[in-house]
């Protein structure tokens, strides 16, 4: 970028929201996505609407590319510096601007983390119901632009429920307004839904209007162990042919089991070849029905055990085996690989199972733990980046889990998004004449491709060579 | 006693720098980040940084330093880690590089050098500082100096941070205590009298005694006491740090212990990793090794145990602050509160963010005194939001800060420590 472009925006949003220092740019050159990295040209923290606007327009005809970013915990390269770009750094804009409880809204700043969002709405009995495991530090500009999902997304949905308006700035720093508290309105094209899942590539969002819902009066938590995927699986399914859908359903696998065992020492048993945590929550007399129909369930489908919370302290020693997961599987190797593989949820045990032959195949170590109710698995690799020859197993292995995955009529990503990592695959899942509409909104709304450019497709034809692989910094 | 700075200073681990996968769940843990908003300021930000110089990608900056320097090494990061990146020890190796440096190139903080070199060199000397204290309080030369704002003509901060001082006990000498123990147990413990703990709150040291005697252990107090090694260490001084630890442990071999009880935090935190400071010393590996697993905090011996349940009443409202060498270095976190609750008549309240830094953090309130007060600040709101009468906790850093922020913020508390509250319920039992 030029020194004189780098000037102007200085200019524009004051020498203390500008950064350039090689320890700055090192720092903002990398997410939540294992092994990526590029470093910016600068890093840029606008005060108004009006400024980002204006740096709109100066990519535009300077020539320089923007990318948002929040916490930068995503997972799938999102916020990662593309070549020639600036960093947009939108998590000073912090404000929950306004709780409506008679409309059951809330207008929130895009840098508010989520869960000081969950706090600040059950003060008041109100309920935000995504809950991604980043919640502590990721943002709603963020979970917006990634459609977060969360482990409560069976019952609740995911982000994309929720959103009901938007304030934005275009590619081309036209500012944007879609929606509004009516529960229903469907004047003109809905905008909103458009831009939920876009990764930063269409709009960089000002104000969200979320909608809430009353909370839950209670919540219930059982605990249950298989000898047999295939048992747990049937399980969720008669759980839910049964008309029941539990806030939650999560599962973990064998090799998640011992992991945790080892670093928790609860007295997991580690013969279970899967364990479901289990939660139901809503009225008193509903939770007490569900839960008490679950245990019956999970019986009937050869559980081996099955514990039932009586209190909030037993629940919180239930919980510790799901919440530590990812904790006890990352301490294995330097290296953690957290993909993000989906099935339709009578998919699942195929997949679980088809997973453990691909890690056995290539030799691998892969914890699969996940969202058992909605299909949303997270087969963890556990490796070291500096081993390059495995490395190359772990890609192969991955490329043939997301071939079955597809196979299955699943999808690449339920939860972390395409952005640099899974561009190789989108192809594989997208017929051509549905990826060209996709690369038709984004050259009409970006048509000098300066907003987060290369994450999700890429608009240069095929002719020109591979896609952009961005090495590590 | 010769000092030779930054002899061996370590390199950070490489194998800790990689583990971290930048997945961000330290960040708002961290209290800078939080006052910032700046990946720089951020754990996680810190570990890339070091790992790009380990790399040598990057050197040594100013930017580097003041990103070093600005944290407080509360390990809350630690805490909330989920691939146990051992982040204290990586910012411990960095802070020494940065010294050393720093020393080389003739800057350095002379205030930092004054107070290593100088006060903490030996206890002697940190005793005489505190007689002085004692003396220039008892006077009345304190009270005068700061009514009439004398040291505003250097620095409003200097009038300000005078303040910070805590009224100076006169010395004790230590009582085996005449407290008849309920049940004698066979167990022999030592009691660390510790250097800041001994020169300003030596009857928390003698309710410590007291309290262990009164639960049947059959107490040693050391003749000579010695800090724990971990001002020095922590700021460049390992030699010191390591003369310091081989001197403990031999203090507490020859008395054959079965523990070695701690009653602040960061000592304890410190005389847990003598195993990590004396690596390279093969005379100590092992005897490092067993001397570290027989570190208790009272809290945490007591809870492993058993401890006589009070019956002393005490009707007060207290909450807990919770001391980051506590409850991150250590992970002790559990059973200060399960010691505090089991008094009969308290009302507990629980702190909000009970596990933030209060911003002592060893000397930084003193070489980073306005970070130190923003973070002190948010700690003075917590407390206040409570309502208690008096804010609990074990670590005299934390407790010299807290009745700092007493007076700074005007909040209503009094600060004291678990062991006390637990001797004066003792002692209402039996005077009833």
């Amino acid at each position: 970028m030029k020194q004189d472009t780098l000037d102007r925006i200085k200019a524009l949003v004051g020498t203390d929201n500008f950064l350039n220092s090689p320890e700055d740019k090192l720092v903002y050159s990398y997410d939540g996505t294992p092994m990526l990295a590029h470093q910016p040209e600068a890093i840029v923290m606008p005060r108004t609407i009006d400024e980002i606007s204006r740096i709109m327009v100066m990519a535009n005809s300077e020539n320089f590319s923007v990318v948002p970013r929040g916490s930068g915990t995503g997972l799938s390269g999102g916020s990662i510096p593309t070549p020639n770009s600036i960093i947009l750094l939108m998590n000073r804009w912090n404000r929950i601007l306004e709780i409506d409880s008679d409309n059951l809204t809330a207008w929130v700043e895009p840098g508010v983390v989520t869960s000081r969002l969950h706090t600040e709405v059950e003060k008041i009995g109100l309920f935000y119901p995504p809950d991604p495991g980043s919640q502590n530090i990721c943002t709603m500009g963020g979970n917006i632009a990634e459609n977060a999902g969360g482990l409560r997304g069976l019952k609740y949905g995911v982000t994309k429920n929720y959103v009901m308006g938007i304030e934005m700035v275009l590619p081309d720093g036209s500012i944007v307004h879609n929606g509004g508290k009516n529960v229903k309105d469907v004047a003109g094209y809905n905008l909103r839904d458009l831009i939920v899942g876009s990764e930063g590539t269409l709009a960089v969002f000002t104000k969200v209007l979320v909608k809430l819902i009353p909370k839950p009066e209670t919540s219930k938590t059982l605990l249950a162990f298989f000898n047999s995927i295939v048992d747990a699986a049937e399980t969720v399914s008669a759980i839910i042919a049964n008309h029941i859908i539990p806030c939650t359903v999560e599962f973990l696998d064998n090799t998640t089991i011992r992991c945790v065992e080892d670093f928790t020492h609860i007295g997991l048993p580690v013969t279970a070849r899967a364990l479901l945590l289990l939660e139901v929550d809503g009225y008193h007399e509903v939770v007490e029905r569900e839960a008490g129909l679950i245990k019956n369930i999970c019986t009937r489908h050869r559980a081996t055990e099955v514990k039932v919370a009586v209190n909030e302290d037993e629940a919180l020693k239930l919980k510790t085996a799901r919440r530590s997961a990812f904790s006890a599987l990352a301490r294995m190797r330097p290296t953690t690989i957290l993909e993000d593989a989906t099935v339709p949820r009578s998919s699942l045990a195929i997949l679980v199972e088809k997973i453990e032959a691909i890690s056995k195949k290539y030799n691998l170590q892969i914890g699969n733990f996940g969202h058992a109710g909605d299909g949303n698995l997270h087969p963890t690799c556990l490796t070291d980046e500096r081993d390059t020859e495995e490395i190359k197993r772990v890609e192969k292995a991955f490329n043939e889990i997301y071939d079955e995955t597809i196979k299955l009529g699943g999808t690449i990503t339920g939860e972390h998004g395409v952005g640099l990592a899974k561009k190789g695959f989108l192809e594989k899942m997208i017929d051509i004449p549905t990826l060209d509409m996709m690369k038709k909104i984004k050259q009409a709304l970006d048509p000098n491709n300066v907003l987060n450019p290369g994450k999700i497709i890429s608009l240069s034809p095929k002719c020109e060579g591979k896609l952009e692989h961005t090495p590590r910094h | 006693m010769s000092t030779h700075f930054y002899d061996t200073i370590p390199l950070p681990d490489y194998e800790q720098l990689i583990q971290c996968m930048h997945c961000g769940l330290c960040l708002p843990t961290c209290p800078t980040y939080e006052l910032t908003a700046l990946e720089k300021y951020s754990p996680r930000g810190r570990i890339r940084m070091i790992k790009a110089i380990a790399d040598g990608d990057m050197t040594i900056t100013e930017n580097f330093i003041e990103s070093i320097g600005f944290c407080l090494n509360c390990q809350a990061c630690v805490t909330a880690c989920p691939a146990g990146v051992q982040y204290g020890q990586l910012v411990e190796a960095a802070q020494l590089h940065i010294e050393h440096h720093v020393y080389e190139q003739g800057k350095g903080s002379r205030l930092k050098r004054f107070i290593l070199n100088w006060v903490f060199a030996d206890l002697k000397r940190l005793q005489r500082m505190g007689l002085f204290m004692r003396l220039y309080q008892r006077s009345g030369l304190e009270k005068l100096i700061q009514k009439t704002r004398l040291l505003k003509v250097v620095s409003k901060k200097l009038h300000d941070m005078s303040f910070m001082a805590p009224v100076v006990p006169g010395r004790m000498v230590y009582r085996s205590s005449n407290h008849a123990p309920v049940e004698k147990r066979n167990i022999r413990v030592g009691v660390l009298t510790g250097c800041v703990q001994d020169v300003f709150f030596n009857t928390i040291n003698q309710d410590t005694i007291d309290v262990l005697k009164i639960n049947g252990f059959d107490v040693f107090i050391p003749k000579e006491s010695y800090c724990c090694g971990s001002v020095h260490g922590h700021n460049g001084n390992l030699d010191m740090a390591r003369i310091l630890a081989r001197k403990n442990i031999e203090v507490f071999e020859k008395a054959a212990v079965d523990y070695v009880v701690m009653n602040a935090a960061g000592c304890g935190a410190y005389m847990k990793d003598y195993v990590h400071l004396l690596h390279d010393d093969p005379e100590y590996t092992e005897r490092a090794h067993s001397f570290s697993k027989k570190v208790k905090d009272f809290s945490e011996l007591l809870v492993e145990q058993g401890w006589i349940k009070p019956e002393g009443i005490q009707k007060i409202k207290v909450t807990y602050h919770e001391p980051c060498h506590l409850v991150h270095a250590q992970k002790i976190s559990q059973q200060p509160r399960q010691i505090i609750q089991s008094i009969p008549g308290i009302e507990f309240i629980e702190l909000p963010e009970a596990t933030w830094c209060c911003g002592s953090a060893g000397i930084y309130n003193i070489i980073r005194y306005d970070d130190s007060m923003w973070v002190l600040e948010r700690k003075m709101k917590n407390i206040a939001a409570t309502g208690a009468e008096y804010v609990l906790t074990g670590n005299p850093g934390c407790m010299i800060q807290l009745m700092y922020g007493i007076k700074k913020f005007g909040v209503p508390v009094q600060v004291v420590h678990p062991v006390t509250l637990l001797k004066q319920a003792y002692q209402q039992q039996r005077m009833s």
